[in-house]
């Protein structure tokens, strides 16, 4: 090993002597003021270089860091179902409405009263009869329009603050023992906590799988406005570990207000989506979400 | 150099790994394009009511009525809710989620004594998004619930698919009742549930193929008084009517030009029954098909360009379609020993007709495009169809398993059907009006 750097350090001087013309013909200095410099400038150079290569080995050594540390998440989830509370509402509230305008109505046309008019033809039977077509529109009124707010969704316990802290103590406590658990169990079965749990997985296959499952899960709870084949909606999803919608945006919209309005409303009925349990095929293939496309067919 | 070199080496190929790896994460686009079912779910809450008298008419009940006749709305059965909320204020959205509903309806009906009027406030909300969709008020006379109903059925329906709603057209039908010497015809107008109907006209002799004007104001007919076949015109608010052909032989199957100018019609004057165009202000007939068998039944297509028509000219009644500025007819059905009474689609796309197959009579349909014919299952029809004026719906009178005289809708793709509450005896040939301006 020190006769490795020793040649190194031979090596480099040697080239600095090799660029000693050169640079004296480029600073315009004697060969031997130069030379006097060389070791100061193979030094600073070989410093530099040090740094390179400890930031280029740092900087792959922090690659293979975990990136995702989800399974606290999953073992939460486990807990708060056990207790009943009410889950963490990952739906964006809902945004302030535009108002629908309070929409003047048609005033009632009142249909001229048709007067009983005596029968057009006298010879046969046919009597036409007076009909009295009355076709009054319903009245606007022109009170202003009541604007409820949409509402948040009632919480079925309305907690005190104390409560709700202790409970949320309670289940943070409860949350650390699962997960403590969890380590442990597998721990036990000797797997790796720190590392890939995708060995041996087929990250195709898994898309390919959860792609099917959401897909099922959407069309079951997407109702097609009338009218709107041939028409595309784009919706961005993220999802959270747990299968809950952390956010949807509206990407491309459709042209159709209500198709728009069909499709955020389908993710927003899906109760859970699927994901996997482990978290870093989670990570995979959800990092960054997802896109769900609707687009009706006849 | 050599230790540079690898280094730039490993650097280049994690550069690479890390490439691989945004490959790998490229974003899961899941494709839907299908849904849970055609019809979507809403709860039409039953109203509430801020006054001690109760409403001649059941408002909520007709508008569930209504929605559901549309065939693109699920209702939720008001015996199957878990709360009934009288305004937006009072909606869990919890209880309509876990009823699998998208939307709910809710409203409060309340008496203006001073002004004899009803006044219905009304909210429809999106249950997922918890969304208010729509609010207003408003109000009629006691006489006029139904309108008001009807009104409002337009407006959510109108709101939750942004297809114009259909619930405040008329219907034009015949009825024959009595036998004998007793027979009556009788010419007809409904609201669109066959309620409040009104007679325009009786006769002991047929009436048949009432067709309403674009303004839906008149209604043009073919009576058989005096014993021979005649078109009248008859104006539906005052009765006014005037007999417009009545040409030697048949006059017959009138149809109301979209631009309310001109009408097609069968005669036989020039001997061979076949398609006229006649302008209403010259009542001057010009012939549109020239073949010795029978042409009839013309239906105008949307724009006003194109109509189809019977005919029998290749030995049994089959669908043709021809330009009104002349030319010669296309043959579009070819299934079947029977296809007859076409009536376009609202695009002009699609052609519905009468279509016997099995003994039975179905309701069929021709794409003008492709040509490919299909039949609505269960959609056993006795009578000429109707087409909504929205498109979304098909009109006909049935006779099948006990329903006797009844009217029944179907929408045009075949995915629901909905028989109307009222039945008429001997009930034919209705007609749809248009839409009220």
């Amino acid at each position: 090993m020190k006769g490795d750097w020793q040649r190194i350090i031979q090596a480099a001087g040697a080239l600095g002597d090799r660029a000693v013309p050169l640079w004296s013909r480029l600073l315009g200095m004697d060969e031997a003021g130069v030379r006097e410099w060389k070791w100061p400038v193979l030094g600073s150079v070989g410093l530099h270089l040090l740094i390179v290569i400890l930031a280029v080995a740092s900087w792959s050594w922090r690659t293979q860091e975990p990136q995702f540390q989800q399974p606290q998440a999953v073992q939460a989830r486990v807990v708060v179902a056990q207790t009943q509370e009410p889950e963490p509402d990952p739906k964006p509230e809902p945004e302030p409405e535009p108002e629908p305008e309070p929409e003047p109505e048609p005033e009632p046309e009142p249909e001229p009263e048709p007067e009983p008019e005596p029968e057009p033809e006298p010879e046969p039977e046919p009597e036409p009869e007076p009909e009295p077509e009355p076709e009054p529109e319903p009245e606007p009124e022109p009170e202003p329009e009541p604007k409820p707010e949409p509402e948040p969704e009632p919480e079925s316990e309305p907690d005190t603050d104390e409560q709700r802290t202790e409970r949320e103590k309670r289940l943070e406590q409860l949350a650390q023992q699962a997960q403590t658990q969890a380590k442990e169990d597998q721990q036990e079965e000797g797997v790796d906590v720190e590392a890939s749990s995708m060995d041996g997985i087929n990250i195709a296959d898994e898309r390919r799988r959860f792609n099917t499952l959401i897909q099922q899960e959407v069309q079951n709870n997407w109702y097609i406005p009338p009218g709107n084949e041939d028409r595309v909606v784009r919706l961005r999803l993220e999802l959270l570990p747990t299968g809950e919608l952390r956010s949807v945006e509206l990407v491309e919209g459709s042209g159709s207000q209500q198709l728009d309005e069909s499709a955020l409303s389908a993710v927003r009925r899906v109760d859970s989506f699927p994901t996997p349990d482990d978290s870093a095929l989670f990570n995979e293939l959800f990092r960054g979400g997802i896109t769900v496309e609707f687009s009706p067919q006849e | 150099m050599i230790l540079i070199r690898n280094r730039a080496g490993q650097v280049l190929l994690l550069i690479c790994l890390l490439l691989a790896t945004s490959v790998g994460h490229a974003e899961m686009v899941v494709r839907v394009t299908e849904g849970a079912d055609r019809r979507m779910p809403m709860a039409v809450v039953p109203f509430g009511s801020s006054h001690s008298r109760d409403a001649p008419e059941d408002l909520d009940g007709i508008i569930r009525d209504d929605l559901t006749m549309s065939g693109d709305l699920k209702m939720l059965e008001p015996s199957e809710m878990l709360s009934l909320p009288a305004s937006g204020d009072d909606i869990h959205f919890r209880d309509w989620r876990v009823l699998g509903q998208q939307f709910v309806l809710v409203g409060d009906v309340d008496f203006d004594a001073e002004r004899n009027r009803y006044i219905l406030s009304y909210e429809l909300f999106d249950v997922s998004q918890q969304e208010r969709l729509l609010g207003s008020r408003a109000s009629a006379a006691p006489s006029e619930l139904r309108t008001l109903a009807h009104h409002v059925s337009n407006r959510i329906y109108e709101r939750v698919t942004g297809v114009p709603g259909i619930f405040n057209t008329r219907l034009a039908f015949v009825t024959r009742t009595g036998s004998g010497n007793d027979v009556e015809y009788r010419l007809k107008v409904s609201d669109v549930d066959g309620r409040r109907d009104q007679v325009l006209l009786r006769s002991s002799e047929p009436i048949l193929s009432p067709d309403w004007s674009p303004d839906r104001k008149e209604l043009v007919y073919v009576s058989f008084e005096g014993g021979r076949p005649a078109v009248y015109r008859q104006v539906v608010s005052s009765g006014e009517r005037r007999r417009i052909a009545g040409f030697k032989g048949l006059n017959s199957a009138p149809d109301w030009s979209p631009d309310g100018e001109s009408l097609l019609l069968t005669l036989s004057k020039d001997g061979s029954a076949d398609i006229y165009r006649m302008a209403l202000d010259t009542l001057e007939p010009r012939r549109l098909t020239r073949h010795y068998a029978i042409n009839t039944e013309p239906s105008w297509s949307p724009n006003g360009e194109r109509f189809a028509f019977t005919s029998d000219r290749s030995g049994n009644p089959q669908i043709y379609i021809q330009s009104v500025s002349g030319g010669d007819p296309e043959r579009l059905t070819f299934e079947g020993k029977y296809s007859a009474h076409p009536i376009f689609g609202p695009d002009g796309e699609e052609i519905f007709y009468i279509h016997r197959a099995d003994g039975r009579f179905l309701l069929g349909a021709v794409d003008l495009e492709t040509g490919e014919e299909r039949v609505l299952a269960g959609s056993e029809i006795d009578e000429a169809p109707a087409m909504a004026p929205n498109g979304r719906l098909v009109l006909y009178v049935t006779n099948a398993g006990g329903r006797k005289g009844a009217l029944e809708v179907t929408t045009v793709d075949g995915s629901a059907r909905f028989t109307l509450p009222v039945r008429h005896d001997g009930i034919r040939d209705p007609a749809w009006s248009p839409l009220s301006e």
